[in-house]
This record gives C-alpha cells, sequence and structure tokens, in this order.
C-alpha cells in the first residue's frame, strides 16, 4: 500500500521548473541547503545552571545577545529572550536532544523536536540584500545588520528567520516547508524585477533531491 | 505604518505585530462573588480614551513574545516606557 509512497523534497517542483532563462546579471545565487535537523531550546538564561549543562552538552555556547547566532557543531539561533534553535547534521539531532534531556533532567525546560518543518535556503551574491529587500521590512543596510545577526521577520508577507552568515552578503533563511516553494518563486522573481537572475542551486548530500 | 518598538529584537514593522487590546486587566480572583453587572465590566468593557492609552501587543512574526506599550490614540506616538 505504501509502495506509491515516495520523498520528495518541498523544493523539487521549484527546482524542476528552472529554465535558466532570465536576465543575465547575476543578483544572487538560491543555494537549497540540505535538510538539518532541528530541536527548539526554551530555558531560563537568567539560570547559570540552565546556560553550562546547555553549553557543555551542546559544546558550543548559547548566543547571549537577542539576535545573534552561534556557529560550530550546531549552528544556534537565539529566537527570544527563552528560546533558541539549534539546527544540527540530520540525523544527528534524536542523538543530541537525548543527551540535552539526561543533562538538563530536574531543570525547567523545554526541548521539541521541529526537524522536518523547515527548509533552508542560501541567499549569496552582490544584489542579495536588494533582492531581500523588496519584500522584508527589516533594516538590512550593513550598518544595522551585520554578520552574525539573525531575525524573525517576514518577507513577503512568509514568516521566516534571516541570517547573515557573511559580508558576501550570504543570507541564510530557514522558512516554513510548506512556504518554502512560494519563497524560492518570490525571491527569484524579486531578482528579476530589478533585471537579475536569482539562480537556484542544490548542493545538497545525495546531488539533486528531484527523485 | 507604525514602527514597533519591541522590547526584545528593537523596531519593527506594524505587520510583524498582532494587537492584544487595552492592558492591565486582571482576571476577578474569585469570579463566582460577582454580580452579572461586574463580571461583564471585566469581560466586555473597555476604556477608548482619547490620548495616552496602554496596550498590549505580540510580535508574531518575530520573537513572539508579549508586552505593553502605551500609545497615544490622537498622534499615534508611543511613549518611550516598554514594560
Amino acid at each position: 500500500m505504501s509502495d506509491g509512497l515516495y520523498r520528495r523534497h518541498a523544493l523539487a517542483s521549484f527546482l524542476e521548473g528552472e529554465t535558466g532563462n532570465g536576465p543575465e546579471n547575476t543578483a544572487a545565487d538560491l543555494e537549497v541547503r540540505p535538510d538539518y535537523g532541528y530541536l527548539n531550546l526554551r530555558g531560563e538564561p537568567n539560570s547559570e545552571r540552565f546556560m553550562q549543562t546547555v553549553q557543555k552538552t551542546l559544546e558550543q555556547p548559547l548566543p547571549a545577545e537577542a539576535g545573534a547566532f552561534t556557529s560550530g557543531q550546531h549552528t544556534i539561533y537565539r529566537l527570544g529572550p527563552d528560546e533558541w534553535l539549534v539546527a544540527s547534521e540530520l540525523g544527528t539531532e534524536n542523538e543530541t536532544a537525548g543527551r540535552l534531556a539526561e543533562n538538563l533532567a530536574g531543570q525547567c525546560y523545554s526541548l521539541v523536536d521541529v526537524t522536518g518543518g523547515q527548509i533552508m535556503m542560501r541567499l549569496r551574491g552582490p544584489r542579495a540584500r536588494e533582492v531581500l529587500a523588496r519584500g522584508c521590512t527589516l533594516d538590512l543596510h550593513p550598518r544595522a545588520f551585520k554578520a552574525g545577526r539573525c531575525a524573525q521577520t517576514t518577507l513577503a508577507k512568509t514568516s521566516m528567520l534571516i541570517a547573515l552568515a557573511d559580508d558576501a552578503p550570504t543570507f541564510d533563511i530557514i522558512v516554513r516547508r510548506s512556504f518554502a516553494e512560494y519563497a524560492a518563486r518570490w525571491l527569484r522573481h524579486s531578482g528579476a524585477s530589478i533585471h537579475s537572475r536569482v539562480t537556484p542551486v542544490f548542493t545538497g548530500a545525495g546531488g539533486n533531491p528531484v527523485r | 505604518m507604525l514602527l514597533i518598538n519591541c522590547p526584545w529584537c528593537g523596531p519593527r514593522d506594524e505587520s510583524e505585530f498582532g494587537y492584544g487590546g487595552e492592558a492591565d486587566i486582571t482576571r476577578p480572583a474569585d469570579p463566582d462573588a460577582l454580580t452579572d453587572e461586574e463580571w461583564a465590566d471585566y469581560l466586555f468593557m473597555r476604556k477608548n480614551p482619547r490620548g495616552l492609552h496602554r496596550e498590549q501587543w505580540v510580535h508574531e512574526h518575530g520573537c513572539r513574545r508579549w508586552f505593553v506599550l502605551e500609545r497615544d490614540t490622537v498622534t499615534y506616538r508611543f511613549s518611550d516606557d516598554t514594560t
């Protein structure tokens, strides 16, 4: 009965529909990132015990500032005063969650596995800021939004997490799976409206996601 | 469009927020002891001042936290103090 079921990447249709036609100038590359494992962690940031337990377990500090993220074995985004998103290599999140739960036993915290609900895209190129700014109310100017910053905001009415990895600029965009295709198409369209291409790229492990 | 100063995220566009009505309304400790009028007053009656108004906002598309701001209903200007 389940013979007819098969895995299909949320952006498979989008990538299949890429014709290669369009303006010649490149605004940015839109790289569809491989899937990650995601854990949503909540706890008391003023509790030394909580912060140290998490840091020891993840072998990486939680970002202390509002709207910041730390990279390492995991990428940890600070979503709110007491909320973090931990992105890890797909398949390792169960083990990480298990270790966190074990070490945090008895403390006040919340840990939810939200793997599979998100798609990560990477928008990289000289005009990436312009492409985003056409649909985003966040101040993306380098003086306001620097590398190492992340923000949850809306892009073309879609909730998403935008993180600036470097000054290329490289934006990592985490969007809900069901909104991913809309967001990707919107980004391509946004590039076209400044007479530039937003070129989709897939570099995930296992090659093309279209199966 | 309003620019709303989220205590956690900083200034953000109004479209990221949800409005939660008048602030500082507390649920009566013992609802059974109230008359129908008092209960209705708690449930339905809200101030509608011309001038300063303390109100609740939620940063729906940002940090998803509730907070209270004071806004002038005539000028739409927010007071500086945030709680």
